[in-house]
């Protein structure tokens, strides 16, 4: 299974696809870390593959 | 080589206590569990280290270990949200790793001896992956490797009818980057999960070369209330104890007893090790703490005899009864009903506390 994340560009702390779309835009999770991470960051190849298949990862 | 350390899971077998809080941070002996994980990795000169949040318990985790410099190594923090499985969990850990090998452990876990047996054998060879077994009595129970010549790993299946070996996976893993390629070729198993034992498995079927180190010294996963009495007694058994709180005049105390600076034991109380107690705790007369229990912060314990227990801490028991083999989660009471009337006993008890009265 193609797993997907977004890694802040920042601090390196990593989001997955799941965790993004179900907030759409988030602050970045990582300790200290103030970027904000949206699911649009995603590539758009990540992006129209995880809505192809997202009953798979939302279990 | 880096560290992937999973901390998601919703620790329903734990309930009440992580109705408050993730089941990697219940302490043992005074310690939470996820601690004993990070000090096995540093050991094993591993100090990058990612760990894997799940849905559930993720503020409390962060706030704990924070950028990991308290604990002596640095954490990048990996957001796996929904529970998809330990595969999709390591799946997510791509990025973070890199072109490094990686050891997986899962933070509810516990090993009398680390992981540096683990990660030597692995290193002894060309492998692709290795994986720490340990005899059980109920091979059917677990996921079970058959193994060949000098360890090799020939086979693995979960809860087998017919097991080839009573050889359990246990929750520690040595991955190269092989295992993303395998993870992405398997598909969620019946229950929705992409399971690890799959992706091995794959890593095998094309050829790869697993290794397996099966370890010495006692294993513990923490995932239920029995679990967590086991692990605090196994380790307050080892345990390193230093008596640097105050112990007055008239308090008897025997054998090993690890006090913290601001605990006290007052006189007219017993204590026989091995205890822990943690603090700003106050042991006071008439009380009798017994071997094998854990006493956790801000804990005042009057009258009462308690043994083979952990008390999390924030606790106040002044009971005249007799507690033994019990989890007093944060922040509980349990007083004395003498003179009370009419008689009885008076609970005020949380979603799915377990009481034996
Ligand atoms: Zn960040």
């Amino acid at each position: 299974m193609r797993i997907i994340t977004l890694e802040c560009p920042d601090c390196g702390t990593v989001v997955a696809a799941n965790e993004l779309e179900d907030n759409r835009i988030m602050k970045c999770p990582g300790t200290g870390c103030e970027s904000v991470l949206r699911f649009d960051d995603l590539s758009e190849d990540d992006r129209s593959f995880y809505l192809d298949n997202k009953e798979q990862y939302r279990l | 080589m880096k560290g992937v350390l999973l901390a998601g899971g919703t620790g329903s077998r734990l309930r009440p206590i992580t109705h408050t809080g993730p089941k990697q941070l219940v302490p043992v002996a005074n310690k939470p569990v996820i601690q004993y994980a990070i000090e096995d990795l540093r050991e094993a000169g591993i100090t990058e280290i990612g760990v894997i949040l799940g849905n559930k318990g993720r503020d409390e985790i962060q706030s704990f270990l924070g950028d990991g410099s308290d604990l002596g190594v640095e954490i990048t923090y990996i957001v796996q949200g929904r529970p998809l499985g330990l595969a999709h969990a390591v799946g997510c850990a791509e990025s973070f790793v890199g072109d490094d090998d990686f050891v997986v452990y899962l933070g509810d876990n516990m090993l009398k001896r680390g992981i540096v047996d683990v990660v030597e054998s692995f290193q002894g060879g060309e492998f692709d992956a290795g994986i720490a077994l340990q005899e059980v009595d109920n091979p059917t129970q677990f996921g079970i490797a058959a193994v060949g010549e000098a360890g090799r790993v020939t086979r693995l299946v979960e809860k087998p009818d017919d097991p080839p070996s009573n050889l359990a996976l246990i929750g520690i893993y040595v991955f190269t980057p092989s295992i993303f390629d395998a993870i992405e070729e398997i598909e969620p198993s019946w229950r929705g999960e992409l399971e690890i034992t799959d992706a091995i498995q794959y890593l095998l079927d094309d050829g790869g070369a697993i290794d397996s180190q099966v370890v010495e010294g006692w294993w513990k996963d923490t995932g239920k209330p029995e679990d967590v009495l086991e692990a605090n007694r196994l380790v307050l058994e080892d345990l390193d104890a230093k008596r640097a709180g105050s112990i007055e005049d008239g308090a008897k105390v025997e054998g090993r007893v690890d006090l913290a600076e601001s605990a006290t034991i007052e006189s007219g109380s017993v204590v026989r090790g091995p205890v822990s107690i943690d603090k700003n705790t106050t042991i006071k007369a008439g009380t009798y703490v017994g071997p094998y229990t854990a006493v956790g912060v801000d804990t005042t314990i009057a009258n009462a005899h308690i043994e083979n227990s952990v008390v999390v801490g924030n606790t106040e028991i002044t009971t005249s009864g007799r507690i033994i083999d019990s989890l007093i989660g944060r922040g509980a009471a349990i007083n004395s009903a003498e003179g009370r009337l009419p008689e009885g006993r008076r609970l005020i008890i949380g979603e799915n506390s377990q009481l034996e009265l």
